[in-house]
């Protein structure tokens, strides 16, 4: 049976074209190459620590 | 070799000097994000938007350089009335690939037509007021607005999901399910659409049947399972060529029926309009026009006639005032003197002066202009047949005798003068007024002549004058 009330609260309000800026800038922008290359980076500077 | 992510060279070990990522893993990467483009192109091609969507989105998670897959994703949005997605999406690829970018010519399209614009913005506010009033329980306005907004946007998704939503809160099942073909029309896999259609068709497998027309759209998923990444780099060549009918495809879709109620409404709504005004409204104001007409031509008619009066009493007082200034002025020119000729007083004085000087000639002249009916003064009339007696008998036998040998010797015009003169001076002259009918005749002025004889027949009918006058008519004819 369909709940009216939390079916409805799946629907967010759309963004509007104003705010296309701020989705840019939210857009995921990383993808998996660059996880791997941070933690690549993060393992050289702990190995130099030691 | 260089580094397929960041283009520096590799080193011995096969790793990046830039980034410090192995070439194989960089290049798994690629051929699993070029993978799930594919997957994601499959899908987009039987309209499982949804579905292209999650593998997109994962594409770009593998990769977030591959341009493909990102341009395809904002189509998908764009197709289901995501717009600002959409453009979020193209703007990101313009960003990582300025040139020789398809998103370049998405971005465009939109922003050039600013109407457009304009009316997906009009739309998206619509649609989140239509969530407010959701939220607030205004399920009349929720639905208006949303039509509205169906209306300005046919392929809106979520707009669509809404209104089943709606529809099924009101218990209107059909209405309802209508909404949601229209959901599955565009979005073939859509899992809310589908899940609402379960629930209120009560066959789980209703809605692949009845909306997809016999479309396969598992193809996608049974296909794509078999693509390796190695084959993947071959296939990826769908995308460029079926993208411009992707962003063409809004125009594809027939409105929704809402528009078409909405039109046949507003046409209805015209007609009971001018019928309204036709019966009801023209009539009413046609027979105040035609009231107003015959009162006003009534005034004007009074008013018209009470005018005429006036100028008709005007025109009375001008004649008779007329007839008075012309009796005065009579009067004043006797009482004065005065005459056509001028006064007549004066005139007789001159030709006193005249006659004294021993001018009889123009004494003579002076006393023609003389009208003596118009003199009252008793002395003046004595003085004016003094004159007359002493002046005209001499003058006028001085210019008989003159016309008379200027007749003689042919000179004609002078002779007419004088002898014209003599008759002037004294009327019982007949020899003058004959030879002024043979000066005539001289000059073959023969009706002038003809005239002239006539007059001497008449004034002296037994004398030899006339005898001889009408010889001389005989002879002209």
């Amino acid at each position: 049976m369909i709940n009216f009330e939390e079916e409805i609260k799946k629907f967010k309000p759309s963004l509007e074209i104003e705010d296309v800026e701020n989705a840019v800038y939210e857009n995921e922008m990383q993808d998996i190459m660059d996880v791997m290359q941070m933690m690549a980076e993060q393992g050289n500077d702990n190995e130099s620590q030691q | 070799m260089n580094c397929m992510r960041c283009g520096a060279p590799l080193l011995i070990n096969g790793t990046c000097s830039q980034c410090g990522l192995k070439e194989a893993f960089v290049k798994k990467c690629i051929r699993t994000s070029d993978y799930y483009y594919n997957r994601g192109l499959d899908k987009a091609q039987v309209r499982d938007l949804s579905g292209a969507i999650n593998d997109l989105k994962k594409a770009l998670h593998y990769n977030k350089y591959n341009i493909q897959a990102r341009n395809l994703l904002g189509l998908c949005y764009h197709e289901m009335g995501e717009m600002v997605s959409a453009l979020s999406e193209w703007i990101v690829s313009q960003h990582f690939k300025p040139e020789d970018n398809d998103a370049d010519d998405y971005i465009k399209s939109i922003q050039h037509n600013s109407a457009r614009l304009q009316e997906v913005n009009g739309t998206i506010r619509k649609y989140n007021q239509t969530l407010t009033y959701l939220r607030q329980g205004d399920y009349d306005l929720a639905l208006i607005q949303l039509k509205r907004v169906l209306g300005m946007s046919p392929n809106f998704v979520n707009g669509h999901l809404l209104l089943a939503l709606l529809f099924i809160k009101t218990d209107n099942k059909e209405k309802a399910k209508k909404a949601l073909r229209k959901v599955l029309r565009i979005d073939a896999n859509n899992t809310l659409a589908l899940k609402y259609y379960r629930e209120i068709a009560g066959n789980p497998g209703i809605s692949r049947h009845v909306e997809n027309g016999g479309r396969k759209e598992n193809a996608a998923e049974t296909g794509g399972n078999q693509i390796t990444p190695r084959e993947s780099d071959e296939r990826k060549i769908k995308h460029k060529e079926i993208a411009p009918s992707n962003q063409l495809s809004i125009d594809q879709y027939v409105e929704s029926s809402n528009n078409k109620y909405t039109f046949v409404g507003i046409v209805v709504g015209l007609l009971v309009g001018i019928a309204v005004m036709y019966f009801l409204f023209i009539p009413q104001k046609t027979a105040e026009l035609a009231n107003s007409y015959d009162t006003l031509k009534q005034e004007y008619n009074e008013e018209l006639s009470s005018k005429n009066k006036t100028i008709s009493g005007l025109k009375d007082n001008a004649t008779s005032l007329e007839q008075s200034v012309n009796q005065l002025t009579q009067e004043l020119a006797k009482a004065t003197g005065e005459s056509s000729s001028g006064n007549v007083f004066e005139n007789i004085m001159n030709a006193a002066k005249s006659y004294m000087d021993g001018d009889e000639t123009k004494s003579a002249e002076y006393l023609t202009r003389v009208d003596i009916k118009d003199v009252d003064s008793k002395d003046a009339k004595k003085l004016y047949n003094e004159l007359y007696e002493k002046v005209m008998p001499k003058v006028a036998a001085q210019a008989y005798n003159k016309g008379y040998s200027q007749l003689s010797s042919g000179n004609y015009e002078e002779a007419l003068e004088n002898l014209t003169l003599a008759i002037e001076y004294d009327e019982t002259n007949e020899d003058a007024l004959y030879y002024l009918g043979r000066t005539y005749q001289h000059m073959m002025k023969y009706d002038k002549a003809k005239e002239t004889y006539q007059k001497v027949i008449s004034k002296f009918p037994d004398s030899r004058r006339a005898r001889q006058a009408e010889d001389n008519m005989a002879m002209i004819g």
